[in-house]
């Protein structure tokens, strides 16, 4: 009886020494980044760097928020990432379920097709849709922003792998119950699915909340434009301003931690500990 | 059922949304002023106000300057015209905006781009060369001839200068006193450099001799040193694959074999100066202020090491306008003008470092001062006097790859100058002839 | 067990025809095209579009501007499918993707297990493990080039200790392809130990009891629990880990912005931007990225015929 115990202690700390060494590892940038953003000009480009900041350059932060109007390129950002978030979840919820649950003659090439709209690069479709959003009249508009973004297959075939994992049985009992599609999606199938939606949300709003290129060719007007446009101002010819550059992704980036981390929590250990989906 | 209604009911909200804000095509012809603020709109309204838009690739703190200038522009001109700037980016990600904008016909009035010349000449707008013989013209002679070679395309002049920059070599002085050498005299030419850079190495265990940071950059100024030339006059043929060019690379190469530069690695080049570890390091004149604030030691600036002469090319973006109605046109000339005039540039290379583009910068109480500071920056300057630059054309960015790619396998042993040159010129040749 | 198919091949095989006349199955269908409708007009016009557009400008000699391009049929193709810079991007690409997704099925499994566990503050070691998902590229790339620096980098000083000699890293062309690779795989650990996370969460426990019960240990338990219903995340991570890999390109461009040591580090992606946006040959460009999606649109094909079928569905 003691063996087991004391071999669940062993596995328990093992566990947390092994998952503490990585986490240096994966914590290192981070926390250059927060050093850096302290540091003064002076002290950012010095080679070797160095790790701790000699002094703290608070003033940073109000640097950056003077130089760039950052209020502004949050509220953008928020807007149109949730946007685009909001509505990617939607009608992937749909098509997911489509390719998991409901079978026709073609639909498998259908999901190819899907699929296959994940793998050409933006680079080259950037030109094109460019001239399109041109022709709509869309440029410097929240549509250019959002609208081409509506939909996502990368959130489908997500969700339709999870949406496989959640038995048939359930489904055709509630066939029999009378219950229709939408309602058994809405009422049955989405609350068995809540990690794969938080995380899948957490995907498609981190992966717009950063993006780049495609806000700066589409958008000319500073009121327009979002916050990855923000912190390139702070690379000039001859590199980055580290410190302004750090100051400025830490302001963008701290929501994203603290909903990332409170979502973990509600979505995942939710789950866990009510024992569902059994 | 009451969720199904709701879905319906954001579905036909997103599609009258999307109908709705569906306005009529963008004309193409017309280039769009694109969305100025309300406040703009209502000045307009009125009779003479103007705004005109303009795109700078300038980040950092020279996009700052930049940004000042265009706010002192904005309540001190004369004509009460509106500069509406737009930062779009590196020179890359603007160069990227500018050709969408030209496929699309939302060009803006004006801007500060990368390869101006190819946006301009090459789409057929010879309008600069027009106001620069017009009515409110300037005179050419009043600014450095090079810097004229690099704004032109075909024999047309595209653009204007405004924030160049040119190689130059920075020098430790306490590697150099460690070695022996009189850290104020750092080498001329390309054997004393050699020499230097041995002595360096010699006594300093784990110093670098030479390092650069942009080699195909040094390696066209060691062409030209070496009286060779980089492009054919016209630039529709590369001339590097000559005696000239092959005695460039061979005496690069002498560097990275006897041990004084590292072989291809020069990634690092500017952190490893700024660690104290470097001799001698090649690097625009863009990275004084990098070196002021992260050196730990002494050192200074000066020419690039000669050959048979002296010799540099430059870099940077330009200033180009596109067409609009006249009464934009001559506003945004006029804008352009007042950038580059004697006073306005002077007080822009001075805070921003790039080279003085006014030949009577010097005289200017701002560079003065400036030279008086930060000798530094000195050097940039006056090797504008022996700088020489082809002019623009469209396969450059191509020619800089493939400079670059001969040097690392030279570096790596790969390839002989001669081969690596030849090769390079042969792809250059064939992409230009398609 | 239920094999994935026998849902969707109920009227897979049948035609339209057939599925028409059925009340039932037109039902189906009507649904099926309904729900698909929102989503599939978006990607027609937004994404399917500009690809055929794309597609077209591939069989041109369009160079920034379309006044220039002339239709030259498959030119660009066969120059490329000759040109030794489009074998060094795939070869580079396919080494870069296997690479970096062996080692993070493993490693993302592996953690995920670990951060699986009802331990204290297991939430903070979850954000943390996550964090390298939201670093700002331009930091990873920054202390990234410090710790593989030749001169005074960590890793060299780390082999130092060991008397190991000094690597030269991001400027040896053969260690810069496999130095980046790690940086990346480094980076994306994060996202796909969520995925697994999540993937985890939806394994009954009632499953682990049982096997329990018939007295399997930990590692029996993973093999005919934990793995087989995981596979319908893990085939996700696959696939979605082969198609992110062949589009590879910002990290790259930060550590190795001229394509590493006799263009070592040169990825696909990284070609199609250099041809597009340093030598604005955008009909050229546009031609490698279709190269690059038969490429993946083929494995891809590959993995649904062949793997799929051995993913367990309920």
């Amino acid at each position: 009886m003691s063996t087991l115990k004391s071999r669940r202690r062993f596995t328990k700390w093992g566990s947390y020494i092994l998952l503490s060494m990585v986490a240096v590892i994966m914590a290192v940038p981070f926390l250059w980044m927060i050093s850096t953003s302290l540091k003064g000009s002076q002290e950012v480009y010095r080679v070797p760097p160095t790790l701790f900041p000699s002094e703290l350059h608070w003033e940073n932060f109000t640097h950056v928020l003077d130089t760039v109007p950052f209020g502004r390129f949050y509220l953008n950002t928020i807007i149109v990432t949730t946007i685009i978030t909001v509505s990617q979840v939607v009608t992937a919820i749909l098509a997911a379920y489509v390719f998991a649950r409901i079978p026709f003659p073609g639909r498998d090439t259908i999901f190819y097709l899907y699929l296959a709209t994940l793998i050409v690069p933006t680079q080259v479709t950037m030109l094109p849709l460019f001239l399109l959003i041109s022709r709509l009249g869309w440029i410097d508009t929240y549509q250019a922003l959002t609208v081409p973004f509506l939909a996502n297959a990368f959130a489908i075939f997500f969700l339709r792998q999870f949406f496989l994992t959640i038995p048939i049985e359930l489904e055709d009992a509630a066939k029999l119950d009378g219950c229709g599609r939408m309602r058994f999606l809405i009422q049955i199938m989405l609350p068995l699915s809540r990690p794969a939606l938080a995380t899948i949300t957490l995907f498609i709003f981190l992966g717009y909340w950063d993006d780049y290129l495609w806000p700066l060719v589409v958008t000319n007007s500073t009121d327009m434009r979002t916050l990855a446009i923000g912190l390139r101002f702070f690379i000039d010819e001859s590199g980055a301003q580290f410190h302004f550059m750090m100051a400025a992704a830490l302001m963008a980036v701290t929501p994203i931690i603290v909903v990332f981390f409170f979502a973990q929590r509600q979505f995942i250990e939710g789950i866990a500990l009510t024992g569902t989906k059994g | 059922m009451k969720k199904f209604a709701l879905l319906v009911l954001s579905a036909m909200l997103l599609a009258l949304w999307l109908a709705g804000c569906t306005a009529p095509a963008a004309p193409e012809s017309a280039p769009a002023d694109e969305a100025p603020p309300s406040e703009e709109a209502a000045t307009d309204s009125a009779s003479e106000p103007l705004t005109i838009t303009f795109w700078y690739a300038l980040g950092g703190s020279r996009g700052e300057v930049l940004q000042a200038m265009i706010d002192e522009y904005n309540a001190t001109n004369p004509d009460g015209v509106t500069v509406d700037a737009t930062f779009t980016g590196g020179y890359g990600d603007t160069a990227t905006k500018v050709i969408a904008a030209l496929e699309s016909g939302d060009l803006p009035n004006g801007g500060l781009a990368p390869a101006g010349p190819l946006w301009t000449c090459r789409e057929g707008n010879y309008l600069i060369e027009d106001y620069i013989n017009g009515p409110e013209g300037i005179n050419m002679d009043d600014y450095w001839d090079v810097l004229w070679q690099y704004n032109t395309y075909e024999g047309h002049i595209c653009s204007l200068p405004f924030n160049n920059s040119t190689m130059v070599m920075y020098y430790n002085k306490d590697l150099m006193a460690a070695a022996g050498l009189d850290p104020e005299s750092p080498p001329q030419t390309w054997d004393e450099l050699y020499e230097q850079a041995k002595a360096i190495v010699d006594a300093n265990p784990g110093a670098i001799g030479v390092e650069v940071r942009g080699t195909d950059w040094w390696l066209k100024g060691l062409i030209l040193q070496n009286d060779g030339q980089i492009m054919n006059e016209d630039a529709s043929a590369p001339a590097f694959a000559s005696e000239a060019g092959y005695g460039a690379l061979e005496y690069w190469k002498k560097l990275v074999d006897d041990g004084l530069m590292p072989a291809a690695q020069h990634g690092d080049s500017r952190d490893l100066f700024l660690a104290g570890q470097v001799g001698f390091f090649m690097s625009s004149t863009g990275n004084i202020g990098r070196v002021k604030d992260g050196a730990q030691f002494d050192w200074g600036t000066a020419f690039l090491p000669g050959n048979v002469k002296q010799g540099a090319t430059v870099g940077g973006a330009a200033l180009v306008m596109f067409p609009d109605d006249e009464a934009h046109e001559l506003a945004t000339w006029r804008f352009l003008k007042w950038l580059i005039s004697p006073e306005n540039s002077a007080k822009f290379s001075a805070a921003t470092g790039y080279v003085p583009i006014h030949k009577q910068a010097a005289e200017s109480p701002e560079i003065k001062q400036l030279f008086a500071d930060e000798p530094a920056y000195i050097a940039g300057f006056e090797q504008l006097g022996v700088a020489s630059q082809y002019p623009h054309f469209w396969e450059m960015g191509t020619l800089d790859n493939y400079l670059a790619d001969a040097i690392e396998q030279v570096e790596l042993g790969e390839k002989t100058p001669q081969e690596a040159l030849d090769e390079a010129s042969a792809k250059l040749t064939e992409e230009m002839g398609n | 067990m239920s094999s994935s198919t026998t849902s969707t091949t109920r009227t897979e095989g049948d035609s339209l025809f057939t599925v028409w006349r059925k009340p039932q199955t037109r039902r189906d269908l009507l649904s099926g095209l309904a729900y698909l409708a929102p989503s599939m007009i978006v990607l027609l016009v937004f994404v399917i579009l500009p690809v055929l557009t794309a597609l077209f400008l591939s069989f041109t000699s369009w160079e920034a501007r379309s006044t220039d391009a002339a239709f030259i049929g498959v030119k660009n193709y066969v120059d490329l499918l000759g040109s030794g810079e489009l074998w060094n991007a795939v070869r580079n690409t396919i080494y870069f993707s296997v690479l970096k997704i062996s080692l993070d099925l493993v490693f993302a499994l592996g953690i995920a297990l670990l951060l699986n566990q009802k331990l204290r503050a297991i939430g903070f070691y979850r954000t943390l493990y996550f964090l390298p998902v939201i670093t700002s590229i331009v930091a990873v790339g920054a202390v990234f080039r410090v710790i593989y620096n030749p001169h005074f980098g960590l890793l060299n000083g780390f082999l130092g200790l060991f008397g190991l000699p000094p690597q030269r890293w991001l400027s040896d062309p053969n260690m810069a392809l496999p130095s980046v690779t790690m940086v990346a795989l480094w980076k994306g650990l994060g996202y796909d130990i969520v995925i697994f996370l999540a993937g985890l969460q939806g394994i009954p426990q009632t499953f682990y009891e049982a096997a329990k019960i018939d007295g399997a240990n930990g590692w029996q338990r993973f093999r005919h629990v934990t793995w087989p219903l995981l596979s319908p995340v893990t085939f996700f991570v696959v696939v979605i880990g082969i198609i992110n890999s062949f589009k590879v390109f910002s990290l790259i461009h930060v550590m190795t912005p001229e394509g590493g040591p006799l263009n070592s580090t040169e990825v696909l992606v990284f070609y199609i931007y250099r041809l597009a946006f340093q030598e604005f040959r955008f009909g050229k460009a546009a031609a490698v990225a279709f190269i690059l999606f038969a490429i993946v649109l083929g494995i891809t094909v590959f993995q649904r015929r062949v793997i799929e079928p051995r993913v367990h569905y309920e």
